[in-house]
């Protein structure tokens, strides 16, 4: 039978466009209507034929899940990570289930904007809503960012290129993009800003020198030249809304939290002469959510360690790559993320040397190395829940296919009670339980 | 002849696109194995879009065909993915974070090793 699902939340980037038109028949994706590229990449690949795995041989469900149990039961240090492509339902059940074995949890952010949360942590961040953007934002500044080929929509949805009630489409709005590649969202913008590799915390400071009426040393910075800084300085004061939107660019070139610190710093300069806020450019789906499900749940947003049956918060020590780096975890449990195939090869190859459990709906590269793989149904087409966009806004996922596997969370929930079975859990003297009233 | 670059690595929509297709797949594996140089490099270099080059760091090497990109001269990008990642520190300077961007390279003709 053919059916069109009307207004979906893609669940690719962290645009979270929520407008999408599924076409199904006999339970399967034919066409996606009003997407992107990435969009309908996604959909049209949504049913993969995976088949639970030990050892790489096929199993049935029930039998992957105990020697998952198995695994993640015996670990002296498991860490849990992922969680950026699944719903905020199964955040918390990962959660729960990292409380209750004692494991380090960690989520994609700290391989993308992990450094700006950081940096919220140092600065402070005044934010808003995409809608304001669109509606207000007549300044709009995208560095180290390329939202043209990560966020495809951004533009034509929520800014750029988007009719809003106060500002009307591009002619009305001014657009500043600084990178060190001339990328194609740089070649639509009013003023590009080339910047030396690495350059990005020298400007940043030489802006919030010259937006502050002082001067700067020399004859520029960061591989601009001072006639650049100034005009960048004067079009970034004469807005009357301005947006700071940002992207790995900062996070993942030298300085990481420092280049997004001074960032958060000249947007909080900005506000002194108009109004400005900052989003971060949040890659994956859900990412946003994995962060508040942590902060909400354990007090920080991610690199959370439970050994002690409380949550220590230490990025550089409870991170993922770097656990995995030092071999401070003899087994890990990946849900809903590719670690083989985005870690540098040095980290990604630990998780084919201790016993890695993947949950994930796609035989990904990191489900080839583990020992035991649970295919899932994905958040948002096999299963419903909630997902935050980049700027903080929650979204109802559908379900949209009927697959043959349970959801994200449903997995995680089966394997905390397996392991709560198999092993004594620490989760009695669990403080945070107690703290929020649960604990028994 | 090798000459010293800036790698820089990122996404790019085929790459993105390529993530659902499937690693194995052939436009993922042919968009991550590439890598984007300045027409001037490739010109020193001797080598045409197209040709394959040797890219090395102080973390790994690996090989990578080349595309012209608008990248300045003394900067090299390689879509995200498996390969690039070889290429990659696992360092993270107490961030959590490793230097996908920003790390020194050094790229020469696949055929002079
Ligand atoms: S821009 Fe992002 S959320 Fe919107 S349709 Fe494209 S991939 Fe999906």
């Amino acid at each position: 039978m053919a059916k069109v699902v009307k207004n979906v939340v893609c669940t690719f980037c962290g645009s979270l466009c929520d407008d999408l038109e599924i076409h199904i028949e006999n339970d399967n994706i034919t066409a996606v209507k009003k997407g992107c590229a990435l969009s309908r990449t996604k959909y049209l690949n949504a049913r993969e034929e995976v088949v639970p795995l030990v050892e790489g041989k096929e199993a049935s469900f029930s039998a992957a899940l105990e020697a998952a149990v198995e695994i993640l039961a015996h670990a002296r240090h498991l860490l849990v990570y992922g969680l950026s492509s699944t719903c905020s339902e199964a955040q918390a059940a990962a959660v729960a289930l990292a409380e209750t074995l004692g494991a380090s949890i960690d989520s994609t952010s700290s391989v993308c904007h992990g450094p700006g949360t950081l940096a919220k942590q140092l600065v402070g961040i005044p934010t808003c809503t995409l809608g304001e953007v669109k509606n207000r934002a007549d300044v709009l500044v995208f560095w180290g960012c390329n939202p043209v080929e990560a966020h495809p929509r951004h533009f034509a949805r929520y800014s750029v290129l988007a009719k809003g009630l106060k500002v009307g489409g591009r002619r009305e709005r001014k657009v500043v993009v600084a990178d060190v590649r001339k990328t194609a969202t740089a070649r639509g913008a009013d003023l590009f800003l080339q910047l030396e590799p690495n350059g990005d915390f020298e400007v940043l400071t030489a802006l919030r020198a010259l937006i502050n009426g002082k001067d700067i040393v020399g004859e520029g910075a960061g591989g601009l030249t001072r006639a650049q800084l100034e005009e960048c300085s004067r079009l970034l004061k004469e807005a009357s809304y301005g947006v700071f939107f940002f992207g790995m660019g900062l996070t993942m070139s030298r300085g990481t939290h420092y280049n997004v610190s001074q960032a958060l710093a000249l947007v909080r300069d900005l506000n002194k002469y108009t109004r400005y806020s900052v989003i971060p450019m949040r890659g994956h789906g859900n990412v946003a959510g994995s962060e508040n499900v942590l902060a909400w749940q354990t007090g920080y947003p991610f690199a959370v360690n439970f050994s002690r049956g409380y949550p220590r918060y230490n990025p550089g020590e409870f991170t993922a790559v770097d656990l995995l780096r030092r071999g401070d975890v003899d087994a890990a449990l990946v849900v809903a993320a590719d670690p083989a195939a985005t870690f540098p090869g040095r980290a990604a190859a630990v998780l084919g040397e201790i016993p890695t459990v993947v949950i994930d709906p796609h035989y990904s590269a990191t489900a080839k190395l583990a020992r035991v793989y649970l295919p899932s149904a994905a958040a948002g087409i096999g299963a419903a829940g909630t997902v935050y966009r980049m700027d903080m806004v929650p979204l109802p996922v559908k379900k949209l296919l009927n697959l043959p596997y349970p959801s994200d969370k449903e997995i995680l929930d089966m394997l905390r009670e397996g392991v709560k079975k198999c092993s004594g859990s620490r989760e009695a003297g669990s403080t945070t339980r107690k703290m929020a009233g649960t604990g028994k | 002849m090798k000459i010293e670059v800036v790698l820089i690595t990122g996404r790019t929509i085929k790459q993105g696109m390529g993530i659902y297709t499937g690693k194995d797949s052939v436009l993922y594996r042919q968009e991550t194995e590439t890598i984007e140089l300045n027409a001037a490099v490739l010109e020193g270099l001797g080598v045409e879009e197209g040709d394959r080059v040797l890219v090395k760091t102080a973390f790994g090497q690996g090989v990578f065909t080349c595309r012209k990109g608008e990248v300045p001269e003394n900067v090299a990008f390689i879509p995200y993915g498996l390969a690039g990642n070889s290429l990659i520190g696992a360092g993270t300077s107490g961030s959590g974070m490793p230097s996908y961007k920003g790390i020194t390279a050094v790229v020469g003709r696949y055929e002079d090793g």
